[in-house]
């Protein structure tokens, strides 16, 4: 049976990411196979470029973000410390939408495919204001 | 990246590549990660998109990525050498591009197979 989902704040107890490049405000955990997040974006974001747009790779932080923030909130359930992520590959990265600007907030939804060892596949979609910007799978392995 | 400080000096260019220095100081270093700075590996996505603008004179974005393996990880003040190949293909630019180091022979960081616009 699912547990009832549960929103973290606190991303610093899940993620090893750090000011200026913590890509993701709340974690919203569903059940063991997914999650998902959201981000405010700040004037002050890394990823933004000179007109004020958050570059593709931006998101893809997020999404990284995303996925190793939910393997984290799984270790803290199973009472396990926080181990640093890496991304290992992309695949099927496609741009549907434009990218968001300052102020906007960026949610994605992460469901896990595979997990084999340290190593997790997720499926990932992010939106902004419900209309989907990006879609891609990721491998994200664990130190 | 350059608004937050540069992450990477050009000391070579050519039309097939760029020999590139990761700098040793940038504020992403505080957060990627405190007292362990590795460069993230979108940032290496963003330095391969960054060249290949500066290469076909404008601004490039990504609009699909195929298959991006990030083999290896890339740490201030490595040398690397980016290694383009790129076609227009009706008004997208279809890229392949590799990132290798000079540790071993082969060393390679990052491959890539991605269309931008």
């Amino acid at each position: 049976m699912s547990s009832p989902a549960c929103k973290v704040t606190d991303i610093a107890s899940l993620i090893p990411q750090r000011s200026p490049i913590q890509m993701v405000d709340r974690y919203i955990f569903e059940d063991e196979l997914n999650c998902q997040s959201e981000l405010t974006i700040n004037e002050d974001n890394l990823f933004l470029d000179e007109l004020g747009y958050m570059s593709v790779e931006g998101v893809l932080e997020h999404i990284a973000q995303t996925s190793a923030a939910h393997i984290g909130y799984l270790h803290r359930l199973a009472g396990k410390t926080i181990s640093l992520g890496y991304i290992g590959d992309i695949k099927r990265c496609a741009v549907t939408g434009q990218m968001p600007a300052a102020g906007a907030t960026l949610r994605t939804r992460v469901s896990v495919v595979s997990q084999v060892g340290n190593v997790t596949l997720v499926s990932a979609e992010a939106a902004v204001n419900d209309s989907p910007i990006l879609s891609c799978r990721m491998k994200v392995a664990e130190d | 990246m350059k608004q937050n400080g540069i992450l990477y000096d050009i000391l070579e260019e050519s039309e097939c590549g760029f020999l590139l220095r990761m700098r040793n100081e940038h504020p992403v270093y505080q957060g990627h990660f405190p007292g362990n700075p590795i460069t993230p590996g979108v940032l290496t996505l963003q330095m391969v998109r960054e060249c290949l603008s500066h290469l076909i004179g404008r601004e490039l974005r990504y609009s699909a990525i195929k298959n991006c393996r990030f083999v290896a990880m890339v740490r201030p003040g490595d040398t690397l050498r980016l290694t383009l190949q790129s076609e227009n293909v009706d008004g997208a630019v279809k890229l392949k591009a590799s990132l290798c180091g000079f540790s071993n022979p082969v060393d390679m960081r990052l491959q890539l197979d991605a269309d931008l616009q």
